[in-house]
């Protein structure tokens, strides 16, 4: 438990470190409200994954399966949706001038 | 310029490349660490991880008075309502004929007359059929009753042999030990009920009104004796464990009371004596001892849960599954408030008990007046309840309901997390949510699951258990020298 715990850690700063500097390269800024949907998209998984596993550890795998089924499901639409959210709303940013302009 | 770009994009990709990949691993961890922390036996919240420090915090839930409610003119209970105290009487009676019946238990049932129909039920139908089922699939029950029979050998359930004058003074030293402040003496109580085994230890002010109106019989008492509650009852020190957790999943058929019951009689006997040789009055109401008192208002008093849809009280960390005790003492101290921990507005919105209930005998509805008794509060049919009870093979009892509640899950930290999250939300919306989740992805047994000729149970029957696998019944006598089947001392254990 403490190795994985470990291993989370290690794996969240990376997470951070490589998220921080390709928001620095990108040239966009990203609004504090859509930082905030992506990190509480990324404790919906990991909560997720949490579940997954201690519905299975406990005993519980049609609990784990539902359960997962349903999490995995709101994931996926609102990946989707946070996706487009954030990143349609940089391109209209980066070509909004020039589709302001062929108006 | 153009390999700068590269360099660039390379750096980019690579930053890609490896969040992408620590996201992946990281989540995989996590899920790793739920399966240790689901598998884990410290997470089982029975009795034998008592010391495991999972325990809840209730100073921000106290209040000031307890949950129920006082709606009429408060009234003792009556012993006769206490289904084995009026088996005593019933099972020897010709249930045809009231005219034949003490002129009490006459009266009662003339209050009562649906409880007098499923006595009638019990002695004619649910016994004899019992006897039939045992006589086909007993077998199975074997290693469980051997496993269970066993806490006999520490049952004391002769240890209160008189009547509180005599029982609660006696090895008592004669000039008490002056207490130098009552909060720090229930400090150093709570700490050895705990360290006797206790995984709960609160305190309160006793009330007269908990005690019965009159006595089943024993310790000191004559049956149907009248009950003079002692001026030195002052306070009610409350101790308890939950049951061994593989049981708690093998309920009804193969679970048992008896375990926690032993366990939690132990610590009362203990802190008893404990209390007596620091020069104070004290007296068990344990489960292997008996009582005088009614348990759950005690526990609503002493601040250990509340009162529950299936009638237990209901405790934050343990839920239903909670086997308390009782010490009657007049030792200063300082008692413990009621909590209001959401509990009640939970079982509002939760139901599952009343839904898995094999006899169907917990209401659906909100608390109602407690058979006359002048108190608000959920009342199961404690009649239907109990003749399923004796209809079940193997154990004689039931504990669906404590199994199933959903404050009874492990204490891993998905319960643990959603338990207290509803104990803080007051408007029923995470209670409703909660309960969606666990009926739509643990799932529920139908009644019929537990009933004849399915006899199911609530989680999975520990391999211990399976009786087959160790011991061929037939190579054995089917009855014993007196010729009665090898099961007739294994009855009831509640």
């Amino acid at each position: 438990m403490a190795l994985l715990m470990a291993i989370f850690g290690v794996c969240l700063a990376i997470v951070i470190y490589s998220v921080y500097n390709l928001a620095q390269k990108s040239d966009k800024e990203i609004s504090w409200w859509k930082w905030l949907l992506i990190i509480v998209w990324g404790i919906i998984l990991l909560t997720t994954a949490g579940f997954i596993g201690t519905g299975i550890g406990e005993g519980e795998p049609q609990a784990a399966m539902r359960g997962g089924a349903a999490f995995i499901f709101f994931l996926v639409v609102s990946g989707i949706v946070i996706w487009r959210l954030v990143f349609k709303d940089e391109r209209s940013v980066a070509t909004g001038g020039k589709e302001q302009l062929e108006q | 310029m153009s390999n700068k770009n590269q360099e660039k994009m390379d750096r980019k990709q690579f930053l890609k490349i490896s969040g992408l990949a620590a996201g992946i691993a990281g989540t995989l961890s996590v899920g790793g660490a739920g399966l240790l922390n689901g598998k884990s036996p410290y997470t089982y919240q029975g009795w034998e991880n008592t010391t495991v420090d999972k325990y809840f915090d209730r100073s921000s839930f106290e209040v000031d008075s307890p949950k129920y409610e006082q709606i009429g003119e408060p009234k003792r209970v009556s012993y006769l309502t206490h289904r084995f105290s009026r088996m005593s009487a019933f099972m020897g009676l010709n249930m045809d004929n009231p005219s034949e019946f003490p002129a009490e238990l006459r009266e009662w049932y003339e209050e009562h007359p649906d409880a007098l129909e499923e006595d009638k039920i019990l002695k004619r139908e649910v016994v004899p059929q019992r006897a039939k089922t045992m006589a086909e699939i007993g077998d199975r029950y074997i290693l469980r009753n051997a496993f269970f029979d066993s806490y006999s050998a520490t049952r004391n359930t002769s240890m209160v042999d008189a009547k509180p004058e005599e029982f609660d003074w006696r090895d008592v030293r004669e000039q008490p030990y002056k207490v130098k402040d009552p909060a720090e003496m229930s400090k150093l109580i709570k700490k050895v009920g705990r360290k006797y085994g206790s995984s709960l230890v609160r305190i309160a002010k006793f009330k007269p009104i908990w005690a019965y109106d009159k006595h089943t019989g024993g310790r000191g008492y004559d049956r149907a004796e009248p009950i003079e509650v002692p001026s030195w009852w002052q306070y009610a020190i409350v101790v308890g464990v939950p049951h061994e957790w593989n049981q708690k999943e093998a309920n009804p058929n193969l679970g048992a009371s008896i375990d926690a019951y032993n366990e939690t009689s132990i610590a009362a006997a203990r802190l008893t004596s404990f209390i007596k040789q620091l020069g104070y009055a004290a007296r068990p109401h344990s489960p292997d001892t008996g009582y005088e008192v009614i348990i759950p208002p005690i526990l609503v008093d002493a601040g250990v849960g509340e009162q529950g849809r299936f009638g237990f009280v209901v405790t934050p960390e343990f839920g239903g599954n909670f086997r308390p005790a009782v010490i009657t003492t007049n030792i200063p101290v300082e008692p413990d408030s009621p909590i209001d921990a959401n509990i009640k507005e939970f079982c509002m919105e939760c139901k599952i008990c009343a839904e898995e209930c094999p006899s169907q005998s917990i209401s659906y509805d909100g608390p109602g007046e407690i058979r006359g008794r002048g108190y608000s509060g959920w009342q199961i049919n404690i009649e239907t309840c109990h003749n399923y009870w004796m209809s079940v093979p193997g154990s004689g009892s039931c504990r669906v309901c404590l199994a199933v509640c959903p404050f009874s899950r492990p204490a891993n930290w998905l319960h643990k997390t959603a338990r207290d999250v509803a104990v803080r939300d007051g408007t029923g919306i995470t209670a409703s949510m909660l309960t969606w989740m666990e009926k739509t992805f643990y799932g529920q047994h139908d009644p019929a699951h537990y009933r004849d000729p399915n006899w199911g149970t609530v989680g999975d029957v520990p391999w211990w258990f399976d009786t087959e696998r160790f011991i061929d019944p037939d190579s054995s006598p089917r009855t014993d020298e007196d010729g009665n089947p090898w099961w007739f001392d294994s009855d009831s254990d509640d």
